[in-house]
Parts: C-alpha cells; sequence; structure tokens
C-alpha cells in the first residue's frame, strides 16, 4: 500500500515525491512546512502535476494527452505524517489513497466535499468518474 | 497592550513571531461600507458604519499583500455564516480602498464552523483555521493556533513565488486548507498511541507506519543495554531506542545513556536462557523485513526468519521457520 501522490512531469514520466523534495529542500523558502504534521512543498512553477484517472470511466472518451493518464497541475506537494489510507476503485482504477484527501462529487445540481474515507459506492466525481467500492 | 481574549492575544503574537513589525492589531476599527444593502453586508448592524477587531499580518518580501485575521471566541459555539459574511465583506471593503495593498480573510475560530460557512468562504476566497472537514469540526485552541501558525509560515515562504493566483477564489481558502487538514490526523494518533513513539533530535510525536518506513531494509548493527534502555544501531546511521514504555527513533547522535547492563537474553519462542553474544551473533547484520508492536513488546521481523523481541527489561531471538522443532536456535 503505498499513500504517496502519483506524481509526473510535463513530459508525464513519473517522479518520486521524495526525490523531488530532496532535489529542492535546499530552496528553503519552496519548503512551506516541515514540522511534526508533515512536509509541504511548492512546485507550483515547476510544472508538476498528478494523476487523477486513466480514461473516462462513462463516456469512454480518450485520455487529454498520449501517455493514458488524466492529470491535473499541482502548487504544492504534501507528505502527511499521519495519515491513514483507504483503498477505493474510482472509475477504472483501484487506488490507494490518503484517507484525508478531499474529492468533490455530484450531489443532484450541487457538488458536495467528501473525504476518501466517506467516498461510498454510487456517488460520482465531479469529473465524472463513478466510485465502485 | 489590550486583548478582547486569550485567542487574540496568542494569534498576535503568533503573527508577530512570522511577520514581525508587519503584524499588528486594531481594535473597534471603522470601516464605511459602500453598498450597504448588498448581500455580503446582511450581517451588518447599522450600515454603513461597521467597527471591527482585526489583526494585520504583513509580509517584508510582499508589501502589497496582507492578512486580515478575525478571531472568534464563541466558547462552544460554532461561527455561523454570518461571521464568513461579515469577513468577506470587511476584505471587500478594505480591497476596494486599499490604494494598491492585496488584502486576504482569515477566521479563526477554535470552536470550528457549521457547514453553511463553506460556500461563503469558498467563493470569497477566506481562510479558515480549523478546517471544515468531513469529521471533525472543532479542535482545542492550542491546535487552532499551531494551525494558524504553519499556515502564517508557509504563507510567509509562499510569497517568495509567484502568488497572484492565490488571490482567485478559492485558492487561498485551498491553500489554508491544504495546510491544516492533517492536524485531525496527528491529534488521532496522539490520542492512539500517547507518547509511545517520539522522533529523535525533533522531538516530534511519531507513529509506528513511520517507524516501520524508517527502518525496512536497514541492518542491525549494534545492541548495548544501559540502566537507561535499550539501544539499537541500523545502518544507514539509525537508531531505536526503548526507554521504559517509549519508542525514541530517528538518526543516531550516538547518545547512549546510563550504565552497562546485562538484560535477560532468551532464545526461541518458549523462552530458553541464553548469552547476549549469542543473541547478537544470530541478529547483527539481518535486515528488518517486519515489525510488530504489541504495547510492551516490540518485535522486529529480521531476514534469516528471524524475530528480534525487545522489551524493557528482555531480549529475546526466535526463529519462524517450520516446522518449528527442526529449526530451534
Amino acid at each position: 500500500m503505498n499513500d504517496k501522490p502519483i506524481l509526473v512531469n510535463a513530459r508525464r514520466e513519473r517522479i518520486d515525491i521524495d526525490d523531488l523534495i530532496e532535489r529542492h529542500r535546499s530552496d528553503s523558502h519552496r519548503i512551506l512546512a516541515d514540522d511534526e504534521v508533515g512536509l509541504v512543498m511548492y512546485v507550483g512553477d515547476l510544472d508538476i502535476y498528478t494523476v487523477t484517472g486513466f480514461g473516462h470511466p462513462e463516456t469512454g472518451d480518450p485520455p487529454p494527452d498520449a501517455s493514458g493518464c488524466w492529470v491535473q497541475k499541482v502548487n504544492e506537494v504534501s507528505i502527511v505524517r499521519f495519515g491513514s489510507s483507504v483503498r477505493r476503485q474510482i472509475g477504472s482504477v483501484v487506488k490507494s489513497l490518503s484517507a484525508d484527501s478531499v474529492f468533490v462529487i455530484r450531489d443532484g445540481d450541487a457538488l458536495r466535499k467528501v473525504r476518501a474515507i466517506d467516498l461510498k459506492p454510487g456517488m460520482v466525481l465531479r469529473t465524472g468518474e463513478k466510485v465502485y467500492w | 497592550m489590550k486583548f478582547k481574549n486569550e485567542l487574540e492575544r496568542q494569534t498576535f503574537e503568533i503573527a508577530q513571531r512570522v511577520c514581525g513589525d508587519a503584524a499588528f492589531i486594531e481594535h473597534n476599527k471603522t470601516l464605511r461600507i459602500e453598498v450597504a444593502t448588498s448581500p455580503e453586508v446582511a450581517s451588518f448592524v447599522g450600515p454603513p458604519k461597521k467597527e471591527i477587531d482585526v489583526i494585520t499580518a504583513g509580509f517584508e518580501q510582499s508589501p502589497d499583500f496582507k492578512i486580515l485575521i478575525s478571531c472568534k471566541e464563541y466558547g462552544r459555539s460554532k461561527a455561523e455564516p454570518a461571521d464568513a459574511q461579515e469577513w468577506a465583506a470587511v476584505v471587500k471593503t478594505m480591497n476596494r480602498y486599499s490604494g494598491g495593498t492585496k488584502y486576504l480573510g482569515l477566521l479563526v475560530c477554535p470552536s470550528g464552523f457549521t457547514s453553511g460557512c463553506e460556500p461563503w468562504a469558498t467563493s470569497h476566497n477566506l481562510g479558515v483555521i480549523p478546517p471544515l472537514k468531513g469529521k471533525r469540526l472543532s479542535f482545542p485552541a492550542d491546535t487552532c493556533l499551531q494551525m494558524f501558525e504553519r499556515t502564517l509560515t508557509a504563507l510567509n515562504n509562499r510569497l517568495y513565488f509567484q502568488h497572484d493566483n492565490l488571490l482567485e477564489a478559492p485558492q487561498f481558502y485551498e491553500f489554508v486548507y491544504h495546510l491544516t487538514e492533517a492536524f485531525e490526523g496527528r491529534d488521532e494518533s496522539a490520542r492512539e498511541h500517547g507518547e509511545r513513539y517520539r522522533l529523535l533530535g525533533k522531538g516530534w510525536l511519531s507513529s509506528f507506519s513511520e517507524l516501520f518506513k524508517t527502518f525496512k531494509g536497514k541492518a542491525v548493527q549494534e545492541i548495548k543495554t544501559t540502566s537507561v534502555g535499550v539501544y539499537i544501531s541500523f545502518s544507514d546511521a539509525l537508531t531505536f531506542r526503548m526507554i521504559d514504555g517509549t519508542i525514541l527513533f530517528g538518526d543516531d547522535d550516538g547518545k547512549v545513556d546510563g550504565e552497562s547492563v546485562s538484560l535477560v537474553c532468551e532464545k526461541n519462542f518458549m523462552g530458553e536462557p541464553c548469552s547476549t553474544d549469542f543473541l547478537k551473533k544470530l541478529v547483527l547484520g539481518q535486515r528488518v523485513t517486519s515489525a510488530g508492536d504489541w504495547g510492551d513488546r516490540f518485535e522486529f521481523g529480521l531476514t534469516d526468519d528471524l524475530i528480534l523481541a525487545v522489551e524493557p527489561q528482555r531480549l529475546q531471538v526466535y526463529r519462524t521457520r517450520n516446522p518449528v522443532e527442526e529449526n530451534l536456535l
């Protein structure tokens, strides 16, 4: 089980978050927090993306890039020292997620935030991906 | 300097610690609202004038960027949407007449916020401490102050980079959320494990999972037993120390307290006596493959199918290879 986020660079190559942090640790301003709770690093200028899914589970639309991933630019990456993990199938992918991570789901005509640990089968994310279990 | 309550005093002291002279407090500051009937100022009493208490935090590297902080000490009651609406109006008014200074709003209310506050906070880009989360909405005041200090310190660093996007809703709300959401996990761990795990050097509270991540794959290099506790050195200059019921671990500073003593050493699962040298000969050089904490006893699973059990007054080694009778030590 792995609670680290899946990160890729602009060329969609996988990045290890520990390597990323070690590479930039000397830039003290970039480390926004490093304490008992965990570490948060600013990466908004580094063209770092997080992988949010593989293909569209409802429409079957092809992924927006050649690597087969839906990606989203991230401003900060973090390592949480006390996070717990949960396993969920979202769309076609089974993921290990931090129990604290927040998802935006469709709730009728509105959008609602729920934590990964509270995701229930049948919920549909804002992005259209369905929660299977 | 007079403060309205303890929360305000401590919040201001933190702001001063992080921002120096660029942090100041104003009581009964009078704001004039241009359009008193707009929805954002519906909660104002007797517009167009409004008296507010505000802590302003500025930043040396970005003098035109300031945070307006409102402390809400409501006892057990949560802050209501009206509080978020009011602060949104204050921030909007300050931005309108700022002469170039950009203001962001932050609300601190240890008793938490009702869920109705979230749409106002996100749409008006207000940071809220503690964060609005699915499970726990209120936190001890100390934790809220730690959240505030973490947020302000992080923002101080963040302003060295391009930061105009923080002014776009809900970027600042999300920024504050991202920095404060993990406190819940830390507090839960403290409740569950107490002071069982501590990181050496920094003294930070830690957890079993962090301990295992630290030692997985590392080789046992030395075991010392003293009148204070058990000291085990691992490769990559790491140390594991059991002192009474507390486990200290992390980078090895080489410190060993107390006088050298011989602890009871046992072999095999049933606990037959053995010498310390016998135990060391088996486990030194072996790498950690698993771990288990039984409260009064910590076990390292090692290569060569060995288990090294550590108790404050006893060490034990046994082999888990089957059949047991043919693999006794």
